[in-house]
């Protein structure tokens, strides 16, 4: 009986220690993987694991973006990024809607932002001018 | 005419044209804004000792804002306190505290866009997001100006003074402590930043983002979380800075990240865990530089081309040079460096032997960071010898051909 509770045990340590889940950035202290700044901005950091568990975070969208292409994201088992205006809130950038507004400055230069719904991302752009565009469309625009 | 009278002629326009106001608790004016409607083009306000709460206070003329006797302006926590949009805008001698703080608005104590020649001077800004907040703006001086904050966490922080499209700016002898950036510059050019004192912030105690043709000297920057940033800049003189502390797992005294034809001239990094990280960083010259008591001096990490590096101290750092490529287009020449072991039979006060700074074992720590612990460690020593006498990993043209024997004062 104990031999067994023991197995399980351990065969169950096994499991969670696999467990593949993002862990939270460690604002002020992460560095971005791709332009080495220190991580500090709530509202555009981004972030993606592999398959093995290893997490890479990035200061912005479009660090990530820029380090998205020199890897295969087959390989990835999560992308997010920060929902603009929620801290500590990460939404997947597949489904996500971005804006690349002047008015809203990110770290590196594109003024790129994250939202979740197509009428938050319309809303902000009324309120901010810029330009809509979804995960495909922006990485395409940052790859040429 | 006696010398009285000429004067009395001379400053009788400015009596008639430009009226001053005074505010002060038992003043005709009580409160700054309502001094701020009334005045005219040019006028000047006389804030008396006192504390004035105000709140998003927009000024769209030339105006002159001097306190007398320390007043203090408290903006409540709520949003921006100044909102300048003029030309020839003048504050001094004001103590401001108490900015609101937000996840996606910049709220600053001043906000000065899209305005020509103004002048930042003595003001003590306390309890902040964003200090001075400059957008769009030309020929500016800032002088003299006390920015703290207490940015523990990490998103309540904004920088101390924040330039965004900016040009012809004079920043000098400001302490900046315990904000994000003490100063970031994004598209900022032909600046002067000097006699500055940034530590205890966050992030970097100065960041430049694209912004060509700048200048700082004799600055200080210590215990910040990095030193400095400089990024994808070209163009820019650094000069007898002083970069100390910046410790932790990848801090550094100076980044340097896509940054082409700069100097680096007579500056001291001390006790920094990477004095200088460089990176797609060329043609650059370093002179006169002294690093002591680093963990690397120098980390270069690839596609930097055509940098000098002469007659720099290198003493006591636990690596001089870290490199990760095999190609080395970079000269080094006439350095001291204090781990050279060679000998002067000329006495020419030049080293007769070439010395490599590379050693073996920094290309095993970038690969795997935490053999570090055999840094000390007698194997280390001999793969590092043996790499000494007969380099295989190392670059074959990667050393100082004549190093000095003394140290460069």
């Amino acid at each position: 009986m104990t031999t067994k509770f023991i197995l399980t045990t351990i065969c169950l340590l096994f499991l969670v220690s696999c467990n593949v889940k993002p862990k939270a950035i460690d604002y002020g202290k992460a560095h971005c993987h791709y332009c080495e700044m220190t991580i500090v901005d709530q509202n555009h950091a981004a972030f993606y694991v592999t398959k093995k568990g290893k997490q890479f975070n990035f200061d912005s969208i479009e660090c990530m973006i820029n380090a998205l292409k020199l890897i295969d994201e087959t390989t990835l088992s999560f992308i997010q990024v920060a929902h603009f205006g929620n801290p500590n809130q990460f939404i997947d950038a597949n489904s996500a809607s971005f804006l690349a507004s002047p008015a809203i400055t990110s770290p590196m230069g594109e003024n790129l932002s994250a939202f979740i719904t197509l009428a938050e991302v319309k809303k902000m752009k009324q309120e901010n001018d810029g330009d809509i565009f979804t995960w495909q469309e922006i990485k395409n625009k940052l790859r040429n | 005419m006696s010398v009285k009278g000429f004067l009395f002629l001379l400053l009788f326009p400015l009596w008639t044209y430009a009226k001053t106001i005074k505010v002060c608790k038992t003043c005709k004016v009580t409160e700054l804004s309502s001094a701020v409607a009334i005045a005219q083009k040019g006028d000047t306000i006389l804030i008396l000792s006192g504390v004035y709460k105000v709140q998003n206070l927009i000024i769209k003329i030339p105006l002159t804002i001097i306190g007398i006797g320390n007043p203090t302006i408290d903006g409540g926590n709520k949003g921006t306190i100044f909102s300048v949009n003029a030309d020839n805008f003048s504050i001094q001698n004001l103590t401001i505290i108490n900015v609101g703080r937000s996840y996606t608005k910049d709220y600053a104590a001043l906000l000065i866009a899209h305005s020509k020649h103004f002048t930042v001077k003595n003001l003590i800004l306390r309890n902040l997001f964003f200090g001075i907040l400059i957008e769009k703006s030309n020929f500016g001086l800032i002088e003299n100006n006390k920015i703290s904050s207490v940015s523990l966490s990490e998103a309540g922080s904004g920088n101390g003074i924040h330039m965004w499209k900016a040009s012809d700016i004079v920043i000098k002898n400001n302490d900046l402590s315990g904000l994000r950036d003490g100063i970031y510059l994004e598209f900022v050019s032909n600046s002067t930043i000097s006699n500055n004192k940034s530590y205890q912030n966050l992030r970097y105690g100065l960041h430049f983002m694209f912004s060509d043709n700048n200048e700082y000297h004799h600055n200080l920057f210590k215990n910040n979380g990095a030193g400095v940033a400089v990024m994808f800049s070209k163009k820019i003189k650094m000069h007898h800075n002083t970069f100390i502390h910046n410790w932790g797992s990848a801090s550094y005294g100076l980044l340097l990240k896509e940054i082409n034809d700069a100097e680096i001239i007579n500056n001291t990094f001390e006790q920094n865990t990477i004095g200088i990280n460089l990176e797609g960083s060329s043609r650059i010259n370093y002179t006169g530089n002294t690093f002591l008591r680093n963990g690397w001096a120098l980390k270069v990490r690839g596609a930097c081309y055509e940098n000098k590096f002469t007659n720099n101290n290198f003493l006591n750092n636990a690596f001089d040079l870290s490199y990760n490529s095999e190609l080395n287009d970079n000269l080094f020449k006439n350095n001291f460096w204090s781990e050279y072991t060679g000998y002067d039979l000329d006495k020419n006060g030049i080293g007769d032997v070439p010395y490599r700074p590379v050693k073996l074992f920094s290309y095993i720590i970038n690969q795997t960071p935490e053999t570090i612990v055999l840094l000390r460690s007698l194997f280390v020593d001999i793969i590092n010898f043996s790499e000494k006498v007969s380099p295989v990993f190392t670059p074959d043209k990667l050393l100082d051909e004549s190093p000095l024997m003394h140290k460069k004062l």
